[in-house]
């Protein structure tokens, strides 16, 4: 399920959600920018495991008020950038 | 045939320092670490003081942001502890051959519970369970300190904690010098943490009545074995050590501190909260641990009592003492360093212990703040409020919990 009930500000302000995102791995994860890419796994080269993920996708739940669920596919940081841009415009 | 077991490392994070230099130092200052609870509203608790651990920024201590998002402040606490304990030791848990000899006994009787209860407001102010954080279900319990410590450094061997409230150190060492004596592991991280200086931990302790309600000046409300001690002051922090198998710390080469010689375990099996009057189970324990170090009362050189700071239970455990070390009673002498900090539940015996290691490498007992008139009349030699120089060649260590525990250890200065 997808929901996005309120216009966020982060987003409409700079409109590069795909910038959004990648400031919550740099600053909250602590990942190095360069390593983050379309094709790159966020298990195994952003070393982001199974609980990291949830906090991940939790953050973006209350940062953009976008939920994305854990059950779709979501190996690569690209498909993360689709499901949410997906989720932003719907 | 039994191995014998060896201190090789000791690290500390607790009221007074965040490693073991600062630590000692400013408890031979004979300064009080008990300060007023500032750090949240507390006016509706009435316990006004406590020991804690000031200015901790897990940054400085160079601990990971995976550690830190998934841990109470308890675990943070435990591996800055270890990790001193590790370099102490000169030990390279990922360096040491096979990693399921390293093993890990931990004493913890709150959890993250800190952690847990921030989480819990979380989701009754919100009234929606999805406000709940992805690391409550591994940051709150007993185990989750192990369990990340042991993941932090690759120890694999036998791990364990143990929730037996202010003697959970001493049952954590006890299983480390058991698991080295009978060759199930080399070495054992072991020790104890408690962090529960937040409204919920704090509102639990006060609900036992163990907790000094005191309004009186913060330095002095701790007052173990004394005659006007009106009850315990909670401590938070961690102390661990580096306990190894002889022949490993010999074969490598590294500096031994001291021996651990055996310990002694009673029930009182009387009541749940308050420690039994008759000190016959206590004094029991303690000849146990003289029985398995094979020591005579005489050799006791100095003595590190639980100290509650109760006034019934302090005369039971004085009791207890001349019980069991009978005419000898006078010969040693008794501190309890932890007046200054306040008392770190499971964290205490091995701050405890870290007091009696530095005062056998120092050759100088650290002071027993606020005992002005001993609780009962004795023969025992208390230090006073100033350090005791002395040669410290063994030392018997001293627990005593809810439900009735009582524990006694023995550790002995290592000489080549």
């Amino acid at each position: 399920m997808i929901t996005n009930k309120d216009t966020n500000k982060e987003i409409t302000e700079n409109k590069n959600a795909e910038a959004a995102l990648r400031s919550i791995l740099v600053e909250q994860f602590e990942i190095a920018d360069d390593l983050i890419k379309p094709e790159t796994s966020l298990e195994e080269d952003l070393g982001l495991d199974s609980l990291q993920q949830v906090e991940l996708l939790d953050t973006i739940k209350k940062k953009f008020n976008i939920f994305i669920s854990r059950r779709e596919e979501l190996k690569t940081y690209g498909q993360l950038v689709n499901k949410f841009i997906l989720a932003y415009q719907g | 045939m039994q191995k014998r077991v060896v201190i090789t490392g000791q690290g500390i994070v607790a009221p007074g320092g965040q490693n073991v230099h600062d630590f000692w130092n400013n408890i031979l200052s004979g300064q009080s670490q008990i300060k007023p609870i500032t750090r949240f509203p507390a006016a509706e608790i009435p316990v006004a003081v406590a020991g804690m651990v000031e200015d901790f920024d897990p940054l400085k201590h160079a601990i990971s942001r995976q550690f830190r998002a998934q841990t109470d402040v308890v675990s943070q606490y435990a591996f800055v502890a270890t990790k001193e304990a590790l370099l102490d030791a000169a030990l390279d848990p990922k360096n040491m051959g096979d990693p399921h000899l390293i093993g890990f006994q931990f004493g913890n009787n709150m959890g993250g519970s800190e952690f847990g209860e921030k989480e819990l407001a979380k989701m009754y102010t919100a009234k929606d369970p999805g406000a709940i954080g992805p690391y409550q279900a591994i940051a709150w319990f007993y185990a989750a300190t192990q369990g990340q410590i042991t993941i932090s450094y690759d120890m694999r061997g036998y791990g364990k904690t143990f929730v037996t409230e202010c003697v959970a150190s001493f049952d954590a060492l006890n299983a480390g010098y058991r698991l080295i004596r009978n060759g199930v592991l080399n070495i054992s991280l072991c020790g104890g943490g408690e962090a529960g200086i937040a409204p919920y931990g704090l509102v639990c302790y006060h609900a036992s009545g163990w907790l000094s309600t005191s309004d009186g000046p913060p330095e002095s409300v701790y007052r173990p074995l004394d005659r006007k001690a009106t009850g315990m002051v909670m401590a938070e922090g961690s102390a661990m050590v580096v306990l190894e198998d002889l022949e490993h710390a010999q074969a490598r080469g590294t500096r031994i501190l001291a021996e651990v010689l055996g310990f002694g375990a009673t029930m009182d099996a009387s009541h749940m909260m308050k420690p039994s009057t008759d000190p016959g189970h206590y004094a029991r324990a303690i000849r146990e641990a003289l029985a398995s170090a094979r020591l005579s009362e005489e050799e006791i050189d100095l003595v590190s009592p639980a100290g509650l700071g109760n006034v019934e239970y302090d005369r039971s455990e004085i009791e207890a003492l001349m019980l069991a070390l009978g005419p000898a009673a006078g010969r040693p002498f008794v501190s309890v360093p932890k007046s200054a900090t306040g008392h770190g539940i499971a964290a205490a015996g091995a701050i405890d212990l870290v007091f009696a290691l530095k005062a056998m490498q120092q050759e100088i007992i650290a002071p027993t703040l606020n005992l002005e008139e001993p609780v009962i009349q004795s023969p025992l030699r208390f230090v006073g409020q100033k350090p005791q120089p002395a040669q410290v060649r063994t030392a018997l260590l001293l627990g005593r919990g809810m439900g009735g525990a009582n524990r006694a250890m023995i550790i002995r200065r290592w000489e080549p």
